[in-house]
């Protein structure tokens, strides 16, 4: 179930606070092209317009897949606070993206409740990326 | 069959975008309006009567539309047919406000694989993103308006069209929550997705200089540093900086919107952060310099208009003052100062030029300044100049740099950082500049000064004056007034403020004459003129033991110890007896225990339009006196002179110089006393009489009214009695001023004018010599007193007093000498009220029963109630009376 994954955490402006991408391991350092990176940006983007409108269909946190393009499938998970954890993925991988988005969404209020970070701004913690490569690990690439 | 498709996508496409650009304006709650168009109409209708039997439910409809594109994608030549099914359900769901599966149908639409033009293609592309743009979906609808872009310029394109890709460009940018309205940048929020956005404004920077309009690539480059330096690495700042440098070199960057071909306008893109201006300040003129109003109109502008004297409300309006308008005033003509403090954000060192002020409502001539801020610096203070050329209200609402190539206009309105959005100040006509220099040395003031006050005027002050006087001595001090200005000095005013100094400055310490300077006038620019400040130093001069002995009961003898003697040899004795005391070294002070004065000499100085406005300068220059003890007056007495109509002061002189010093007074020769030396002199004082102080006014008054009479009568000894002293050593003179000396009521009594005249008669003869009285033993001497007051206020509870005594010349008085005389009569006469005019005689006789020398003591004494003090009047000279046997 190895795949290419990239993660976003976008804030109520749709200003990226968090972001990370995940390859398999076999195959780790990936030719990244910078305009590849730049294509799931602008995915990830187009893709906010489709969350908006189906967090409204259901109860659940998790969106499971809400958008497609070219190769590239997107899921997303909106936060009670507004929070939209999206996830590009070229593969189905429907339960472990839930786990990801759970344990992420946890880690995430971790993270808030710290009285020095202010919210809807970006993410710099060391114990943050940590957490995020081994829920990746854990469930997307592992 | 390639051209035909080609030419049947081309028709769909015109069809679709027809039908796009009818229905665009439609809004779900206004079906009706629609016009009849096939499709759409139905609809109309459907959604009208949505229970019309031949009509479908809104969820069939879906299905229907649903299954015919399934049934269409099996076909790769239907590919055409599908698209425009797509579109229609796309419309279909749009008007039933299902979003969602419109933009489902909209995605099925991406994928529909028809061979397409490139034209095609973009409008393809265009068409969906115009669409997604109805849904609601702005953020998709960039998306494929970028794909559009991007497809214009795409590699495989033989003529690609930048132009046209600059356009779709410029439209994606509200889907990605960009303005290119510099004003909103700095944000304090990230607003979209920053590397989208760069990317974005990267690919117009490119579309710009590939369209051949490099204003436009400036503009945009200029922007992106400008707007989005908050999301850029070091590195990246650089190299984006080198690359707009690069660009306006070729063409600099205005500050003046750009046209596009499109209609749109490109606001200037002020490079307000660059560098980061976090202050503005207007500084108000150097103290000498601010122009003043005359104090009349100042005091009228500071009452309030409010019937309260204290009110919260007034309070608070105070202190919401208005920040931009100055509280100081500018001169025209003359260089004036603002201050800022920049920031340079830049990893590199910043080059800064023609940076100066934006202004209105007056001729303002501003200085341009170049500037040049290492990396990453700042707070760094920078100072604008400029003159203003004419006279009114004088607004500041911006500054004007060049960097990178890039003119900008910055205008506080546009700065968050600066609180106002324009500083307005007053400027008044041009006023004369003086310059004051002293012939004094400068004062070097000590560092642990507390005095306030003078702190607070060595601020403001043009220069000081420091003189090192011994107290009596006096010095000039001459003010060069040169006018450094362009205007003439037409008034100049002279005034002192001694409230800086802590001791009060005694009167006359400074005196000057305005008149000589005034003649002067006007100066002109580049004249000059001078000023003479006299100072005569005025210290403290009597020794802190000096009541001590005064206080003592002098006896009558020792006051008329030798009243025959003259004046001009009395001092001689008296230094001899003064030489054997030891010194008084009670608490001597010391000469080097200088008594510091200060005081301002404010001159107040106008000429030409500033005058006749009432505006004026004011040059205040410190001068600061230290007073030395010279000579201290250890101990004053009075004694009486053989005359009436004269008195003998003597005072011990206690030189605590470390110099020899040389006295001269009236009628004498020159006395020399030695460093730290004590000597006694003696000068004659004609008498006088003060009115006596009004008991009335004493409550009131803090002194008491006894030293108020003692300083009366010191004074006016001081406008008597001229003594001068001179240093030889340095060459320094000066005066012994007596207005410090202390007198006693008895001194007082002596020195002034009795209000009593004295006759007395002995035997019948007037006594008027210092002659001894001849008497024979046994035989009665009638003595006769008659006293008249010669005073203007009537002499109240007088004793008049005839006492014979012995004064054995050893220093003993013998006072009771009843057994060898006798008093036929009253000795003592009271006397209840003298009018004035009135006499009183009295007239006892004496037997004297032995030989030898005897005296009368013939006084009148005064304790009245209306009085102040006791007062004692003693008939002079003393009558003395030799008593012989009978021959």
């Amino acid at each position: 179930m190895a795949g290419n994954y990239y993660f976003a955490i976008v804030g109520h402006h749709d200003n990226p606070i968090f972001e990370m991408e995940f390859a398999p391991p076999n195959k780790p350092a990936e030719t990244k092209k910078d305009d590849h990176r730049h294509l799931n940006q602008f995915i990830a983007h187009a893709a906010l317009d489709l969350v908006e409108e189906q967090m409204w269909m259901t109860n659940n946190m998790y969106l499971k897949t809400v958008d497609r393009f070219n190769e590239w499938f997107v899921s997303a998970f909106v936060t009670a606070g507004g929070m939209r954890l999206i996830m590009l993925h070229d593969q189905k991988n429907e339960d472990g993206i839930k786990n990801f988005f759970q344990d992420m969404y946890e880690t995430y209020a971790k993270h808030a409740m710290n009285p020095f970070y202010e919210p809807n701004t970006g993410i710099k913690s060391q114990a943050f990326d940590r957490k995020a490569q081994f829920y990746g690990k854990k469930y997307l690439t592992g | 069959s390639d051209s035909r498709l080609t030419s049947t996508g081309s028709a769909v496409w015109k069809a679709v975008s027809q039908f796009l650009d009818v229905s665009a304006p439609y809004t779900d709650e206004s079906p009706s309006t629609m016009s009849p168009n096939g499709l759409p109409m139905a609809t109309a209708e459907f959604l009208q009567d949505g229970k019309a039997k031949n009509c479908l439910s809104p969820d069939e409809i879906i299905e229907k539309y649903k299954e015919a594109l399934i049934q269409y994608s099996k076909y790769s030549y239907a590919g055409v047919v599908e698209m425009e099914a797509s579109v229609k359900a796309c419309r279909v769901m749009l008007m039933q406000g299902k979003n969602l599966q419109a933009s489902e149908f909209l995605q099925n639409m991406v994928y529909i694989n028809i061979q397409l033009t490139d034209e095609d293609k973009i409008q393809r592309y265009n068409t969906l993103s115009a669409l997604y743009e109805q849904i609601g979906f702005k953020r998709k609808a960039a998306f494929f308006k970028r794909v559009a872009a991007m497809q214009c310029v795409s590699p495989n394109n033989p003529n690609p069209a930048w132009n046209s890709c600059y356009v779709l460009l410029q439209e994606t940018l509200d889907g990605y929550s960009l303005s290119l309205d510099p004003r909103q940048f700095p944000r304090a929020y990230t607003y979209g997705w920053p590397a989208i956005q760069l990317r974005i404004l990267h690919e117009m920077v490119y579309t710009a200089r590939k369209m051949g309009n490099p204003a436009l690539a400036v503009r945009h480059m200029s922007f992106l540093l400008h707007a989005m330096s908050d999301h850029l690495s070091p590195f990246e700042r650089k190299e984006l900086s080198k690359v707009l440098e690069s660009y306006t070199a070729k063409v600099p960057g205005t500050p003046v919107p750009l046209a596009l071909e499109s209609g749109a306008i490109l606001p200037a893109v002020p490079m307000t952060n660059l560098p980061t201006v976090r202050s503005f300040k207007l500084l108000d003129l150097a103290p000498h310099l601010r122009p003043m109003k005359k104090p009349s109109s100042q005091t009228s502008s500071a009452t309030s208009n409010s019937p309260f004297i204290y009110s919260p409300i007034q309070s608070r309006q105070q202190e919401k003052k208005d920040q931009s308008k100055m509280d100081f005033l500018w001169v025209s003509g003359e260089v004036c100062e603002m201050a800022l403090q920049v920031i340079n954000p830049m990893p590199f060192e910043l080059k800064v030029q023609n940076m100066s002020v934006m202004s209105e409502g007056i001729d303002f001539e501003p200085l341009i300044s170049n500037l040049s801020l290492p990396a990453e610096s700042g707070p760094l203070g920078v100072t604008l100049l400029g003159t203003p050329q004419t006279t009114g209200q004088l607004k500041l609402f911006g500054y004007v740099t060049h960097v990178l190539g890039v003119k900008s206009h910055c205008k506080f309105k546009d700065l968050r950082q600066i609180a106002e959005t324009d500083y307005s100040v007053e400027v008044v006509p041009g006023l004369p500049k003086l310059q004051v220099t002293t012939s004094l040395p400068k004062a070097a003031f000590g560092t642990t000064n507390h005095n306030l006050g003078l702190n607070k005027a060595k601020e403001t002050a043009v220069t000081s004056a420091a003189a090192r006087l011994y107290a009596g001595e006096s010095q000039e001090c001459v003010l060069t007034l040169q006018n450094v200005g362009q205007i003439p000095v037409e008034s100049i005013d002279i005034s002192l403020d001694t409230s800086i100094s802590s001791p009060k400055v005694p009167s006359g310490f400074f005196t000057w004459n305005l008149e000589n300077t005034q003649a002067q006038l006007p100066l002109m620019p580049g004249a000059m003129a001078t000023f003479t400040v006299l100072i005569k130093a005025v210290g403290e001069i009597s020794a802190q033991d000096r009541k001590t002995t005064e206080n003592e009961e002098p006896s009558p003898s020792s006051r008329h110890s030798s009243p025959k003697k003259s004046p001009q040899t009395r001092p001689r004795s008296m230094r001899t007896a003064a030489m054997t005391v030891p010194p008084v070294e009670v608490q001597q002070p010391e000469e080097e225990k200088a008594q510091p004065v200060d005081a301002v000499l404010k001159l107040m100085y106008s000429g030409g339009e500033g005058l006749e406005e009432g505006y004026h300068r004011q040059a205040s220059v410190i001068l600061h006196v230290d007073v030395l003890h010279a000579l201290l007056v250890s101990k004053v007495n009075i004694l009486p002179a053989a005359s009436p109509r004269h008195c003998h002061l003597t005072l011990d002189l206690h030189n605590v110089t470390k110099h020899e010093v040389v006295i001269s007074y009236p009628d004498n020769d020159d006395l020399i006393i030695e460093s730290k030396q004590l000597k006694r002199i003696a000068v004659r004082v004609e008498r006088f009489s003060l009115p006596e102080p009004c008991t009335s006014e004493a409550p009131i008054s803090i002194i008491s009214p006894v030293d108020a009479r003692s300083q009366q009568y010191s004074q006016q000894l001081a406008t008597l009695v001229d003594i001068r002293w001179r240093m030889p050593s340095s060459g320094t003179c000066g005066v012994v001023n007596l207005e410090g000396i202390t007198l006693s009521p008895e001194a007082m009594d002596l020195i002034s004018i009795s209000p009593i005249q004295w006759a007395v008669r002995i035997d019948d003869k007037p006594f008027e010599t210092e002659e001894p009285v001849q008497c024979i033993m046994g035989r009665p001497m009638s003595v006769q007193v008659s006293i008249t007051n010669s005073s203007s206020e009537p002499v109240e509870g007088s004793t008049l007093v005839v006492h014979p005594y012995q004064d054995l010349w050893n220093g003993t008085v013998l006072n009771d000498i009843h057994g060898k005389v006798a008093c036929i009569g009253c000795q003592q006469k009271d006397i209840e009220k003298m009018n004035p005019g009135e006499t009183v005689q009295h007239t006892c006789t004496f037997v004297f029963f032995c030989c030898g020398d005897f005296s009368l003591d013939i006084r009148a004494t005064c304790t009245s109630r209306v009085r102040t003090q006791d007062h004692k009047w003693t008939f002079t000279p003393i009558v003395r009376i030799t008593v012989q046997e009978q021959k």
